[in-house]
């Protein structure tokens, strides 16, 4: 539970360093990460939306989706494997999903020495494989521009301010009730004699806690913002417009991407 | 329950999004209609709340596992259904971008399973009616639990239909089914304790953050308790989880032997003797014709329909059995009450 916490907190902080370090960065190999965000959102809805629409028998056709998040994750100086690891969260869902798969269509496809490979295993493996592209094409691009720069993005293409304005304060207000959630269970830690568990009847009040001090701090800071004259929208500095190269991205990731879809290798 | 992007083709994420997108929309416009001053604040610290408080773990007595909150019914009762919808919406999406939990193109389906069921459908629908405040404990996670674990069932049935829909379960529609009902079913049971508790400790603490409590004093209502639930609302809301219960587990009443059946012919098998066979006892076959006689369904020929009459039935029955013990103890309260022997005056004084 607090390694969960501690955890959250820390890939909270590194997504918000990594991506204000990358912005900042002038080299020319990070040139990705100095794109405008929407041209990010429109790559990442294009992948994952054509590696969806192949069928999941057809492997193979797959495989190529994998250069797309190893190309770009090096592009943007992004560690693929840190990157993968993070995305292996998806896997147990889908593994529940896909293991059927080999029971279920037995056809037999080919055979490698005794071993038959049937049209299940294939369906199974795809899906998994579907799941962590997908997974890690989601996660590059919050890792290269950052949380609040995609919501930037989302009320450029037309999302209602109003769910910008929640989706940015929910952010932010997750750093502070993580530490106090950490600060309460270490408090907790400390004085229970290394029992971990934590029955239902504690947990209420830990968590009641949690949420009456949430509260309170929410009020005294919508008051603050309201004395300094917030009127519901957060202002942020201009991340940027849509320039020829943006363009350039999307166009060549588009027609890579397209190409790999239709022409099976 | 957050559904990944492999788990959905694209028409099914588009009408998910689609859908989703609408919902939102009037989420938007009816905040915007009627902005209230106090939910402004809670609703970006109740997302942050929820997402941290999905972090916090507690133990299941007896089975070794943990659970937590997922927050739905909790976000409506303090926030009321539409902002809850979109708080619960922004935590899908952060969850979905920081932490890749569910799918950036199911996105649309993750909110209609999770955020629209439980906000729009099974608070209004289920626990709204059955609350008030000042609540007993027992209401309070009666409620509680009744609207969690219908809106998991429900979320769990809606992610078996996109699931099947976009041609990627290599299960049947109802053996799929049979997975995951059963389990969030217990997942529900966990999250309406742990919703129950949290409410519980709301309404001891700072009753003025619950929604209905907030419009109780605004209306001026000076006896909640007159805010009960009336019988034929009691009954609608019964007819509803009823039918609801019954569209989703009557797959389970099935033609087939159940688990007693399967085992006894099994093991007349081993004895060699068939189940069927004409060498049965004669007190068999007459209990057996006795049963046919007064079974209002024999042989459940149709699984479905057998569902719901079995499950209105059950609700009928359980129904009468209160009525019967309350009459008694009516009777019985009135029995046993003391006869007094003041005699009043005229004029009022003893």
């Amino acid at each position: 539970m607090k390694l969960n916490l501690q955890t959250a907190l820390y890939e909270l902080h590194q997504l918000e360093k990594g991506a204000s370090r990358a912005e900042d960065d002038k080299d020319f190999l990070n040139g990705i990460v100095q794109l405008e965000a929407r041209a990010h959102l429109i790559v990442t809805h294009t992948y994952i939306f054509l590696l969806l629409s192949i069928p999941l028998i057809s492997l193979p056709m797959l495989l190529p989706f994998i250069a797309y998040p190893i190309l770009v994750a090096a592009m943007a100086g992004v560690s693929y494997f840190a990157l993968l690891k993070r995305s292996l969260w998806v896997l147990p869902f889908l593994f529940f999903v896909a293991i059927f798969h080999p029971f279920a269509d037995r056809r037999l496809l080919f055979q490698v020495g005794d071993c038959a490979i049937t049209a299940g295993m294939f369906s199974g493996a795809s899906l998994l494989l579907r799941g962590l592209l997908a997974a890690q094409s989601v996660l590059l691009m919050v890792k290269i521009k950052g949380f609040m720069s995609i919501c930037h993005a989302f009320q450029r293409v037309g999302v209602p301010s109003v769910l910008v304005v929640q989706l940015m304060l929910v952010y932010r207000y997750l750093f502070v009730l993580l530490e106090e959630a950490l600060w309460m269970f270490r408090a907790r830690a400390a004085r229970s004699y290394g029992q971990k568990r934590m029955p239902l009847s504690l947990w209420s009040v830990m968590v009641g806690q949690l949420l009456l001090r949430a509260t309170d701090r929410a009020t005294r800071i919508h008051q603050s913002m309201l004395v300094r004259g917030f009127d519901g929208h957060i202002a942020m500095r201009c991340v940027g417009r849509w320039t020829r190269k943006d363009t350039w991205y999307v166009v060549i990731w588009s027609v890579v991407l397209l190409g790999m879809r239709c022409i099976n290798l | 329950m957050h559904v990944a992007d492999a788990l959905v083709s694209p028409p099914v994420a588009i009408v998910g999004a689609v859908s989703a997108i609408a919902l939102l929309t009037v989420a938007v416009q009816k905040l915007r209609k009627n902005p209230n001053e106090a939910v402004v604040p809670l609703m970006g610290v109740m997302g942050a709340f929820v997402f941290a408080a999905q972090m916090i773990n507690f133990t299941i007595p007896g089975t070794g596992s943990s659970g937590h909150l997922v927050g739905g019914i909790l976000l409506a009762s303090l926030l009321g259904p539409w902002a809850a919808f979109l708080t619960l919406s922004s935590v899908l999406i952060i969850q979905c971008l920081l932490f890749a939990d569910g799918g950036l193109m199911a996105l649309g389906c993750n909110i209609l399973n999770m955020a629209a069921v439980s906000c729009l459908v099974a608070y209004p629908l289920f626990f709204k009616p059955l609350i008030y405040y000042p609540s007993s404990s027992g209401r309070i996670v009666g409620a509680s639990l009744l609207s969690c674990v219908l809106s998991l069932v429900i979320g769990a049935f809606l992610v078996v239909v996109e699931t099947v829909a976009s041609g990627i379960s290599a299960l049947l529609f109802t053996d799929f089914l049979w997975f995951m009902l059963p389990i969030h079913f217990f997942i529900g049971i966990g999250e309406g304790l742990a919703t129950a508790a949290v409410l519980y400790f709301v309404q001891r603490y700072k009753p003025v953050l619950l929604v209905q409590k907030r419009h109780n004093d605004e209306i001026g209502m000076v006896h909640p308790a007159t805010q009960r639930l009336s019988m034929g609302k009691a009954l609608t809301v019964l007819v509803c989880i009823t039918v609801a219960l019954a569209l989703s587990f009557s797959f389970i009443a099935s033609s087939k032997p159940d688990g007693l059946e399967w085992s006894m012919m099994k093991t007349q098998m081993l004895v060699g003797q068939d189940m069927q066979s004409p060498a049965n006892t004669s007190v068999q076959t007459a209990m057996q014709e006795l049963q046919k006689t007064t079974a209002l369904l024999p042989n459940y020929d149709d699984p479905y329909l057998s569902g719901i009459v079995g499950g209105i039935a059950v609700v009928l029955l359980t129904c009468g059995v209160a009525a019967a013990i309350h009459l008694h103890r009516h009777k019985k309260r009135i029995i046993n009450k003391p006869i007094s022997h003041e005699v009043k005056s005229s004029d009022g004084s003893l």
